[in-house]
């Protein structure tokens, strides 16, 4: 048997060190934002319109609500992991790029200046952070009009329109995919990818 | 072991001290997914706030998952102490090294009616039909996961999933988390085993994985032996498998497995030396899974399994299996979505042994050809009818009568995380060599080598058993989705019960016979509450109760039925602080049937005494990046189990049970 009182003063510094510094506890409600910007940019691979539509720089739009800080600061994380992925990877052989942008989702919401935006940044892929509530009609009709892939963080708004989403099933990354609404967007992806995925109606 | 421990402690404040920036974030990191394709991705494992098991919201069988997290954070040493924490599941110890997995049954070593599948290669023991859980060839740092059913399986298992199935699932070929591990402990525990996956040709979507598993500790020390002599053992595993993407819609996989185990253990007479086990066990498989189109999708399989059992050497029990099977599915819309399987299955199983071994039957073989379907109907979104049938047809039963299989599944969806089911079935267990009156001599006396001192004797004329079952269950998230609630009540009627008859006196033939029929009923539950976002709350119990339905000729069913636990019942608590992990967890399980060995009948008396046991469990890990190491973390780990047991119960063979202490280092890269 291990005499304690001999060793207490390895473990109390073990433990001193191990407990040394204060850590917030951080629910991991949805998928971490790393792990969802390696698979939007995984995804993307698979959609063989990008090669006519888009020319030689696909630019990911990551849409987040304003007056939401939680939203904001989820978009925030994979504003950045997408950044440091696009250092290392491409979609279809073409460049990446990223831009935030901050959407009113409820009656504040301006389609033309949304449509504006979305053209003057030469957006191909919309990445919508969406408040639980927030009415997307206005802004998937935009995204339909231009013919731009759309993907959200919560399955729950395929219904609503949106083409693909990524959620947790279990303790696993899960795709979604509403077929309807990828169809409309004019994307075409292949049948490897549409067999991983969950279909919405 | 204390310079072990020594050693330990100081490794881990020398890690400290080191690396000061073990709390560091990620946030100045390259993003670890970078390198990953989609499958990878899809298969990293995900904290979820709500409930893990929804994927089960709509199974239709009473399942528990075993997902890989809850291998790791079990602290289990063995695969079988995985299923302490499934309800309704009875585990036994009878040493060391050797366990039996009862479910709703009196716990005997035959005719359990539990399937066990790894990688759907058939590993239970068809001389028996029960497991040798030590001479299964799977490491538990491979193993993904593990779907266990409480009752019976459904059409689309393999013959004999009549009590329940254990269905586990190693890691993907695709799967490139590496690893490397070491531990040690109590009972001169050692460990160390790896495990490296990859694609070795660019542009060829080939993955291939390689796994080594060594292991080896002393057992537990043998009651009434001089010195406590122990049941030692020494295991190696290894296993290779190859996934190969032959287009989008066609994939192929391949593996091997082997596991050769050394256990000393006690014969009647206590002299480890004589007594020598060897078991070993070899997979060989190929799959074919292709798509035809969304509405149509088949798998072809072939697997050839080999295991060795050697209960006293020189005497070897080989067994060669054989098995080809397939299922097709159909996915169509008609008033409602409808899955229409349809498949067969063919299994060969050849006896390969010494002569000594066979008194009267010389039939070494052993066909079971079966053919299945199964209708899953969904009229509207909340509610799921399905209807199956299984037909079998089995060598081992006299006149070959087919074993025809109904199964029947309601199953309603209130809400989208609450399903409600309903199931009745009717299944036969398939005869095994020792019932169908292959004589197997299970014991040579140790110095006269050519008297049997155990033999067991079936007959030709014995009768499957037939098991139908009624179960209803209900799975859901509640209270804002923090509580995860899976119960289910069954009632089961088992007709022709087989059990073993024997004599008692050495030497002694163990008859096997029909012998009436047995009612069970229970109540299963499985409880999982998120009191804080990183502390689960889990709780599971289980309830059943058996009683015979006719009189016997013997006692042994009235012991038999004193084996079965009517009241288990499972508390516990995982907790984790960002890379900290701890998990406790701690177990009642009531009328632990302590036997002595059968030899001691002849001195008279009682020899069984009925008792209860609390097992614990404890596990405590962290995880840091290693220094200088790019991309490589390491986890300590802490286990304690069994450590305020009571060392005169559990095992039935007399062994005490000693507290198991080890500590271990696990580099992932």
């Amino acid at each position: 048997m291990i005499n304690i009182k001999k060793y207490k003063f390895i473990f109390l510094i073990s433990v001193g060190l191990l407990f040394s510094e204060i850590l917030s506890i951080q629910a991991a409600e949805k998928i971490p934002s790393d792990l969802l910007s390696a698979i939007v940019l995984k995804i993307l691979n698979y959609d063989r319109s990008l090669d006519k539509r888009v020319d030689d720089e696909v630019v990911i739009a990551i849409i987040h609500p304003s007056n939401n800080k939680d939203k904001k600061s989820y978009a925030d994380e994979i504003y950045v992991n997408i950044n440091k992925l696009k250092t290392r990877a491409s979609i279809r052989e073409k460049k990446i790029d990223t831009v935030l942008l901050d959407v009113g989702m409820d009656s504040s919401f301006d389609a033309e200046r949304f449509k504006k935006a979305l053209m003057d940044k030469k957006v191909s892929v919309v990445l919508l952070v969406t408040e639980d509530k927030s009415d997307l009609k206005g802004l998937i009709t935009v995204i339909r009009d231009l013919k731009i892939n759309s993907i959200c963080s919560d399955e729950s708004r395929l219904s609503d329109g949106i083409a693909f989403a990524v959620g947790v099933k279990g303790d696993k990354p899960k795709l979604f995919v509403n077929l309807r609404a990828v169809k409309l967007e004019g994307s075409d992806y292949s049948s490897k990818l549409l067999s991983l995925c969950k279909r919405i109606k | 072991m204390k310079k072990f421990i020594e050693s330990l402690l100081v490794c881990v404040v020398v890690i400290c001290l080191f690396n000061c920036n073990v709390f560091a974030t990620d946030e100045d990191t390259l993003s670890p997914y970078g390198d990953f394709d989609l499958e990878e991705l899809l298969n990293v494992s995900v904290t979820s706030a709500s409930g893990r098991e929804q994927d089960l919201l709509e199974v239709s069988n009473a399942m528990t998952v075993i997902t890989r997290e809850d291998i790791e954070r079990s602290g289990a040493r063995d695969i079988a102490e995985l299923f302490y924490k499934v309800p309704g599941m009875q585990i036994r110890r009878y040493d060391g090294h050797n366990y039996g997995l009862y479910i709703r049954r009196p716990a005997t070593m035959l005719a359990l009616g539990l399937l066990v599948l790894v990688d759907g290669v058939i590993v239970f023991n068809p001389m028996i039909n029960g497991t040798m859980w030590s001479a299964i060839p799977v490491s538990l740092d491979e193993i993904e996961r593990i779907e266990v059913i409480r009752g019976p399986g459904g059409v689309l298992y393999s013959a004999n999933a009549v009590m329940g199935v254990i269905n586990i699932i190693t890691k993907s070929a695709k799967e490139t988390k590496n690893y490397t591990s070491f531990q040690g402990g109590s009972q001169y525990y050692a460990s160390s085993s790896t495990g490296i996956g990859g694609k070795p040709f660019e542009g060829i979507d080939l993955y291939v994985r390689g796994f080594y598993r060594f292991n080896r500790d002393d057992g537990f020390r043998k009651r009434g032996t001089k010195g406590g002599k122990k049941d030692k053992m020494e295991k190696h595993n290894f296993g290779f498998k190859a996934e190969y993407d032959i287009s989008d819609e066609t994939k192929f996989t391949a593996f091997v497995k082997h596991l050769t185990n050394r256990v000393s253990n006690f014969g009647v007479l206590q002299r480890p030396e004589r007594f020598r086990q060897h078991f070993g066990m070899t997979n060989v498989a190929a799959k074919l899974q292709h798509r035809f189109s969304d509405h149509y999708d088949c798998d072809v399989n072939f697997w050839y399994n080999k295991s060795l059992v050697t209960a006293i050497e020189p005497n070897d029990i080989v067994i060669d299996s054989l098995n080809v099977n397939t299922q097709h599915n159909l996915y169509f819309d008609l008033l409602g979505t409808h899955v229409f399987s349809v498949g067969a299955e063919l299994l060969f199983n050849f006896l390969n042994t010494s002569e000594d071994m066979m008194r009267h039957d010389n039939d070494k073989g052993q066909r079971i050809a079966s053919a299945f379907f199964q209708e899953e109907y969904r009229p509207v979104d909340n509610f799921i009818v399905t209807l199956g049938m299984r037909v079998d047809d089995n060598t081992n039963v006299r006149n070959h009568q087919p074993s025809w299989q109904p199964r029947l599944s309601l199953m309603y969806l209130p809400k989208e995380n609450q399903s409600i089911r309903a199931v009745a079935s009717r299944m036969i267990r398939q005869n095994s060599f020792s019932e169908r009156g292959f004589n197997q001599v299970l014991m040579y006396h140790p110095i006269l080598k050519t008297m049997p001192l155990i033999t067991y004797r079936g007959t030709q004329y014995i009768k499957p058993e037939e098991v139908i079952t009624y179960e209803l269950g209900y799975r859901g998230l509640l209270f804002n989705d923090k509580l995860n609630l899976d119960a289910m009540t069954y009632f089961s009627t088992i007709r022709n019960v087989v059990i073993s008859h024997s004599t008692g006196s050495l030497p002694t033939t163990v008859d096997i016979v029909n012998n009436g029929d047995l009612m069970v009923y229970g109540f299963e539950t499985n409880v999982e509450y998120k009191l804080l976002d990183d502390l689960f709350l889990t709780a599971d119990y289980s309830y059943t109760h058996t009683y015979e339905n006719k009189d016997f000729p013997s006692s042994d069913l009235e012991d038999k039925l004193a084996t079965v636990s009517k009241n288990v019942l499972g508390v516990g608590a995982r907790y984790t602080w960002k890379k900290l992990k701890l998990d406790v967890y701690a177990k009642y399980i009531d009328h632990i049937n302590y036997i002595i060995y059968p030899y001691s009948r002849a001195r008279g008396g009682k020899d069984t005494r009925i008792t209860s046991f609390v097992k614990t469990m404890f596990r405590a890990s962290y995880e840091f990046p290693v220094p200088g190491m790019n991309g490589v973390d390491a986890e300590m780990e802490f286990v304690a189990n069994d450590l305020f047991c009571n060392r005169r119960v559990e095992t039935s063979r007399g062994y005490y049970i000693d507290p198991q202490i080890y500590g271990g280092v696990r580099f992932k890269f």
